[in-house]
């Protein structure tokens, strides 16, 4: 680290929001940290948007685990109008955002367990598969995410990506777009299955990068079961893996992530596979 | 697994609640869309068909707005820490 530099550009409002929000590269991040160690009043700012997001989380989390009551649901609402003018109560304000977001009725998280939206009723057990998923899912995760020269066995700008593993796996694949949240998609690679009564011989993972140079990947593999709910494991240190399944396939997401950025990228991925 | 709210969590929440309802709708919004649903700067702008310099500035005065008034309600600076 070299000494305190003058940023290259001035610092205000939105680089405090964006610190606090983790929008900001690495670099602008360094110079955000040495505005707020010189500035009490900024320090003391950044310190309440922070707690608020946190307490928004817990709040809504809180609420959100309750049964939703037959008076919410399920009115379409335009978007534009979701947030009720009318004496709105905690719930009207989680239930609204979920809509606002899903588009419909969507429960959210409790803890570990995430109801996707077609499974509002309580999801509660994950049938067999997900453990091997999750521990084939990591053990990929960390052979792969290492590497420098090649991480992906086939490019994302390579045409065929999605189509090769759509037919090597036997079914419709997809590349979920993660751009907007600062995961571009490196590429993808084939991989092997071994338990013998596995539904499909192959599997497939796909990398993503952040421009800080962390990597998640995104796990794919053939399941018979009903839907499940998304579950969240930590294989390893500090690598977690939020996994669901629907009819056809298992999907494990893994990075070394909080809980709360994994599980963000999985409602994006979710919707991408269901939209 | 939820944790029963105790009698001071319970305060704080309604806090919340009572600071998040006198917040005008645009500003809710936003806070709750960045906030929340941890959605990025670019996706709120265009969830709400807005510029995402009109997305800043309400996050800061939604935001904003939550301080002033949560500082008032407690007499502290902002929201304190309940485990």
């Amino acid at each position: 680290m070299s000494g305190p530099a003058s940023p290259i550009l001035p610092l205000g409002d939105d680089d405090l929001h964006a610190y606090i929000d983790r929008r900001l590269t690495p670099e602008r991040r360094a110079e955000v940290e040495r505005w707020l160690a010189g500035d009490p009043d900024a320090a003391a700012r950044a310190t309440f948007y922070a707690r608020l997001n946190s307490d928004l989380h817990r709040t809504f989390d809180q609420v959100l685990a309750e049964p939703v009551p037959a008076s919410l649901l399920p009115t379409p609402v335009h978007r534009r109008r979701v947030f009720d003018r009318r004496g709105p109560t905690l719930r009207h304000f989680a239930v609204a955002a979920s809509w606002l977001i899903a588009g419909i009725v969507a429960g959210w998280s409790t803890h570990d367990l995430l109801v996707p939206p077609k499974t509002i009723e309580r999801v509660v057990e994950v049938p067999g598969p997900a453990p091997t998923l999750t521990l084939q899912a990591a053990a990929a995760h960390a052979v792969y995410t290492p590497e420098v020269r090649h991480p992906v066995e086939v490019r994302a700008d390579e045409a065929h990506l999605v189509r090769w593993l759509s037919n090597r796996m036997g079914k419709p694949i997809k590349a979920p777009v993660l751009d907007d949240s600062g995961w571009r998609l490196m590429g993808g690679r084939l991989l092997p299955v071994a338990e013998p009564d596995a539904a499909g011989p192959v599997a497939c993972q796909f990398m993503y990068e952040h421009a800080d140079g962390r990597r998640v990947t995104l796990y794919m593999k053939s399941v018979d079961g009903e839907p499940s709910a998304f579950r969240y494991s930590e294989e390893r240190e500090g690598m977690g893996v939020l996994y669901w399944m629907d009819a056809k396939l298992g999907y494990a997401l893994t990075g070394k992530l909080p809980k709360d950025d994994l599980k963000a990228l999985a409602r994006k991925v979710y919707d991408q596979f269901n939209s | 697994m939820p944790v029963r709210a105790d009698q001071e969590d319970r305060l704080e929440v309604a806090a919340l609640e009572t600071a998040l309802a006198r917040l005008p709708e645009e500003q809710r919004q936003v806070v709750l869309l960045v906030g929340l649903e941890e959605m990025s700067y670019q996706k709120a702008a265009a969830t709400l068909d807005i510029p995402i310099g009109t997305v800043m500035s309400r996050l800061h005065r939604g935001r904003e707005r939550l301080r002033e008034m949560l500082a008032g309600a407690s007499g502290n600076a902002g929201l304190r820490r309940v485990k």
